[in-house]
């Protein structure tokens, strides 16, 4: 079930939102709890029914390493948090990268068909990393491991299950008694979460969408693109995912409230960044919280004096780990590998106190840098990443314009136009959504609103099929 | 304000929308899909492709007898001149075959075409990917939509400015871009994409299985470009594999032509005819396909008569509707009556 679904918006959130709240004032929290994790487990079947079963398999065995590492003394209980860790990244990798690492090697050729095909688990990516955390934090002792109930509802938890936010447990287990709440200040929770649950969804299903269709263009029908129209498709993806994925985040941070449940944000204004470092910080922000906890500090750790050089190479070596998560392709390896010489360039800069540059001249490197970073993001190749990066740098035609002028054709000027116009403006200066919920108060103005931004929206969404949301697939 | 009072006062507000636009998109039915669309005149007002696919719903059977089935080449033909059905033009700019395929599966369960005019052209089955706004509008979307938001936009601001529509309710557009003839004469490219082959085929072999009459059309083109390919042009035309032994083919790149590609007057760019070359292509079309189709007007009049029913049906039809669907908009010039 996609957030940007009729079948979602106004069947099963609002039956869950009312049911759960019912739960808890005739049964308790309790019974509303695992009205909670039944409503997850639908959700996430509705997908792919037997996909729950790697779910399932990935709850109960991190739950039980969880319990063997409370319960050890303290060397072994280290040994178990190593177990659970490679026990992750295998069970990931056995469905992400299988094929990608032992199809390339040389001896392999001719005999992919030696290699089983398993089929991708939706959101593996997303809830395995939600596990790292919660081993890491039973090991730390940040939390105590709670009862399988507990943690199954808080890995399946719907808003999140599949793309994130990634939450830790030590956030989000104790918040379970407010499941329902029906008391005023619950009600002003749903009204906010359905504010920012509408803003989200107004950035999927038209602004998104309407970059999309630019992109699509760009990447999939364009041929011998000008440096001008490279950086103007790039540019066009990066909207396009980032509309897209905090649009998602929106959803998903407005139905956790909606439930009482309050999930970490995701994205803050990441366009208006001066450096690739700050950047990272608006910028999927539970992944960079994972990347510097869980990758970055780690290497940087194993090495026996942190030096500048070190923290750069640290950050190149974390940064190309993220590239690879995002799925088996060297164009992502390519992308992160890009993100993590500009961290070590961000690093140098700050360390050896080079001169500050003007806001707006940072602010140009930087987007134009990111430019360049999606364009290798999109390539449909290794082969296509190539060509455009040739067509990138080829200056003799730096300025054509002739895949743009029968843009036409394939994008529908009235009505992506708009859309795309107003996605520009709220990218560059509009107040991040998470700002905007922070400020929300129930007032006259905001219910038309809120009111106007899903009838456009559900206008949008039923002038085509939804379409998945871009994280999905990662 | 109250979160309890917000959340009722939005919800409101949200539901007070929605069937605003429900009940006028029901009321104005642009698509003929809520009243019985026999005897209506309904147009595309704005976006072709969505607008084409629910006209082919209920409208468009209900309404012709035959399509023509192509490219932007043929989108601007007067298919009026054609006098022994009534034609819909299904041609689309930048259309590929499926999309074309789309439109006419679309229109085929409920349809009784007797007659579909099939265009070969090069760019028609180059490709594969559908453009925007062509994918699959349902009834839902009819009801309340973005696309159909544009159409009624449009559709009111016709009635009010009493502008010439650019569409007519036989499918045909005026091309409005203006004409560039000037351009370097670049050759067209003949690669053909073998997903695109297939859908063709299945198209044709659908409308032959309905018994449906295909009529091949080879388009013409702008003397200039022609004369300089027309090797590539003549060998991709013979090598076509889709036409059966026995259908006909109406071939515009014929010497008896040549007047038509030649002169500058009718033509808006290299593959596009004008207004005035889209009467002229259509009135040499009809013409043709009388000379190929031996015993076409006798064929439809025979039947006609052995079928009293449908006889009268067409009678019915043509008294309350025929001639609407053959009136040019006010203020479109004919060009066969003022052409010099």
């Amino acid at each position: 079930m996609l957030f940007n679904s009729f079948a979602y918006i106004l069947c099963f959130l609002p039956i869950v939102v009312i049911g759960i709240a019912a739960l808890k004032t005739r049964l308790g929290p309790r019974a509303a709890q695992a009205g909670v994790l039944l409503a997850s487990a639908v959700f996430y079947c509705w997908f792919k029914p037997a996909n729950i079963g790697y779910l399932a398999a990935s709850i109960l065995v991190n739950w039980w390493i969880a319990q063997k590492i409370e319960r050890a003394p303290a060397p072994r209980n280290k040994r178990w948090l190593q177990f659970g860790l490679v026990l992750n990244v295998c069970y990931l990798s056995s469905f992400k990268y299988l094929n990608f690492l032992i199809g390339g090697l040389p001896f392999m050729r001719g005999h992919e068909h030696l290699i089983p095909d398993l089929e991708f688990p939706l959101g593996i990516s997303f809830f395995t990393l939600t596990q790292i955390m919660y081993l890491v934090e039973s090991h730390e002792e940040v939390i105590k491991p709670g009862s399988l109930f507990d943690h199954a509802t808080f890995v399946s938890f719907f808003p999140y299950v599949i793309s994130g936010p990634m939450a830790r447990a030590s956030r989000i287990v104790p918040q379970f008694s407010k499941f329902g709440g029906r008391s005023g200040e619950e009600m002003g929770r749903v009204a906010r979460g359905l504010y920012l649950f509408s803003i989200g969804l107004l950035k999927k299903a038209v602004i998104a969408e309407a970059f999309s269709h630019v992109a699509s263009y760009g990447f999939d029908v364009a041929k011998n693109c000008s440096t001008l129209e490279v950086l103007i498709f790039g540019a066009a993806y990066g909207m396009q995912i980032y509309f897209d994925f905090s649009g998602y985040s929106d959803m998903a941070i407005g139905s956790a409230e909606m439930l009482g449940i309050e999930i970490p944000r995701n994205f803050d204004a990441p366009f208006r960044a001066k450096s690739v470092s700050e950047f990272w910080q608006r910028w999927h922000i539970s992944l960079t919280t994972f990347i510097t906890n869980y990758l970055y500090t780690p290497i940087l750790r194993s090495f026996k004096r942190p030096t500048l050089i070190v923290a750069c190479f640290s950050a190149v070596a974390a940064m190309t780990i993220a590239g690879l998560w995002h799925g088996p392709a060297w164009t992502f390896v390519l992308w992160g590998s890009l993100h993590g010489v500009a961290l070590a360039v961000n690093q140098i800069w700050r360390k050896k106190k080079m001169p500050k540059l003007p806001g707006w001249l940072s602010w140009m490197i930087t987007f134009g840098f990111l430019d360049v970073a999606f364009v290798t993001f999109r390539a449909n190749s290794t082969q296509d990443m190539v060509g455009l990066l040739g067509s990138l740098f080829d200056l003799r035609h730096a300025l054509g314009v002739a895949n743009l002028e029968v843009m036409h054709v394939t994008v529908n000027y009235p009505i992506s136009g708009l859309p795309i116009l107003f996605g520009l403006v709220a990218a560059f200066m509009g107040k991040s959504s998470e700002q905007a919920a922070r400020e929300f108060r129930p007032s006259l103005w905001n219910a038309p609103v809120t009111a106007w931004a899903l009838l456009i929206s559900f206008l949008y969404m039923n002038s085509q099929v939804a379409a998945e949301f871009i994280y999905f697939k990662f | 304000m109250k979160a309890n009072r917000w959340l009722m006062f939005t919800g409101s507000l949200l539901l007070v929308g929605i069937a605003a636009v429900v009940t006028t998109s029901y009321w104005m039915d642009l698509f003929g899909l809520f009243h019985n669309p026999a005897g209506r005149v309904l147009s595309v007002n704005d976006n072709v492709r969505t607008s084409k696919f629910l006209l082919n719903e209920r409208y468009v059977p209900t309404n012709f007898d035959g399509v023509l089935i192509g490219g932007s080449s043929t989108m601007n033909w007067d298919l009026t001149k054609l006098d022994f059905a009534r034609f819909y033009n299904e041609s689309i700019a930048g259309a590929n075959v499926l999309e074309e395929k789309r439109l006419v599966d679309q229109a085929l369960p409920n349809a009784h075409f007797k007659y579909a005019v099939c265009l070969i052209s090069a760019s028609f089955v180059r490709g594969h990917v559908f453009n925007e706004g062509n994918g699959k509008p349902t009834h839902r979307e009819a009801l309340g939509s973005v696309n159909v938001l544009r159409e009624e936009l449009a559709s009111v601001l016709h009635r009010v400015r009493h502008a010439p529509p650019r569409y007519y309710p036989n499918g045909s557009e005026d091309i409005v871009a203006p004409v560039r003839l000037n351009l370097p004469l670049s050759s067209e490219s003949f690669s053909v994409d073998p997903v695109a082959l297939e859908a063709y085929r299945d198209l044709l072999n659908e409308l032959r299985q309905r018994g449906v009459k295909i009529i091949f059309l080879r388009a013409p083109y702008y003397g200039p470009l022609y004369n300089r390919d027309q090797r590539l042009y003549d060998s991709f035309y013979a090598s076509f594999p889709l036409r059966l032994p026995g259908e006909p083919m109406v071939d515009f790149g014929g010497s008896k032509y040549s007047a038509l590609r030649e002169n500058a007057e009718n033509w808006n760019s290299v593959g596009h005819l004008s207004h005035n070359g889209g009467i002229q292509a259509a009135a040499d079309l009809n013409a043709e396909i009388h000379r190929v189709v031996p015993g076409l007007a006798s064929e439809w009049t025979s039947a006609s008569l052995q079928n009293p029913v449908q006889n009268e049906n067409r009678e019915r039809d043509q008294r309350s509707a025929g001639e609407k669907f053959n009136r040019r908009p006010v203020g479109v010039k004919d060009a066969s009556s003022g052409a010099p």
